[in-house]
């Protein structure tokens, strides 16, 4: 039995304009996350915010996630981080000259198992959406756009 | 029935009076807001009857010239609840909220997000095709994006049944 595992990966029309550099951080980010296996086999989707912070070189100070990520989509970030275009990123920032602020990412990404599910958002991801270290979000943050992906696995057994 | 939910009530609310008394991080800004919050609102009886949470972002903007603190509504909100929000609207002091995060202009907006949870939720809420989670930061179909101060949720419970 061979099972051929085919990922989908389509991207909500966001903005159909110009690619521009959050597009490109985007793109990279979604390229290289592969979706973990455990939370797709379960159609669990990934609902979280990303806060960020930029040092005065444009590396990476502070990154971290709400409490409604799961330990297998950090762990994922973590293993592809160094291949995601955050310099992209940090120049949309500068061109604002918002690189110094704290800024929150949204991201959604729906999964599922064609014709076996499809994943949902839950009471208790929203209520956790908003809690980091189970403390609400509170204080001055810059807002950025969203992350917004379906990655749908389809399963052929022959 | 109704007189045990009483008891339970009145457990609770002299459980909150003494632990008030001695916690003073309950005595702070979001503790007034929360409870003035919790005491003037009631969750649509058609949403509680449905099984439908709320969950939705409260923009609030300072309008220096007129005075007052306008509201918008991010798209997530049921307009029963953005009926019910601007109805109680005059007991919410939002002047706690920059008193809180001890900031003296008011030019930046703040986000609150409004959270109704219920003891039992509808499959609908939780369908694949439920736009809630999507439209959570959306305002009139465009997200949010810029600079403001996020504060902590006004929430409330719902034992539905």
């Amino acid at each position: 039995m061979i099972i051929l595992y085919v990922m989908i990966n389509s991207l909500y029309a966001q903005d159909k304009g110009k690619i521009d550099n959050f597009k490109k951080f985007e793109n990279s980010f979604l390229r290289n996350f592969k979706y973990p296996a455990q939370l797709q086999e379960r159609c669990i989707p990934v609902l979280t915010l990303m806060v960020i912070s930029f040092d005065q070189s444009g590396k990476i100070n502070s990154l971290s996630f709400s409490d409604s990520a799961y330990p297998q989509f950090i762990q994922e970030v973590q293993r592809v981080r160094d291949n995601i275009d955050f310099e992209s990123l940090y120049m949309d920032l500068k061109s604002m000259g918002k690189e110094n602020e704290k800024i929150i990412i949204p991201i959604q990404i729906d999964t599922g198992v064609i014709d076996e599910c499809d994943s949902g958002i839950l009471q208790f991801d929203l209520i956790n959406l908003y809690l980091f270290d189970s403390k609400p979000l509170k204080g001055r943050y810059f807002l950025y756009k969203k992350i917004l992906s379906k990655i749908f696995m389809a399963r052929a057994i022959s | 029935m109704r007189s045990f939910l009483l008891i339970v009530i009145a457990i609770i609310a002299n459980f909150m009076h003494s632990y008030a008394q001695k916690d003073p991080e309950l005595r702070n800004n979001w503790a007034k807001l929360q409870s003035g919050f919790v005491k003037y609102i009631r969750y649509p009886k058609e949403l509680e009857k449905a099984s439908i949470p709320s969950f939705f972002k409260l923009k609030v903007q300072y309008d220096e010239k007129a005075k007052q603190y306008n509201l918008e509504f991010s798209d997530s909100s049921h307009p029963l609840m953005i009926k019910e929000v601007l109805r109680i609207k005059d007991k919410l002091d939002f002047n706690l909220v920059y008193d809180d995060l001890t900031i003296e202009k008011r030019d930046i907006p703040i986000i609150i997000p409004i959270e109704i949870r219920l003891a039992r939720v509808s499959k609908e809420f939780s369908d694949p095709k439920s736009t809630v989670s999507q439209n959570l930061y959306n305002f009139k179909g465009k997200q949010a994006f810029g600079n403001f101060y996020f504060y902590a949720p006004l929430a409330l419970t719902v034992i539905n049944d």
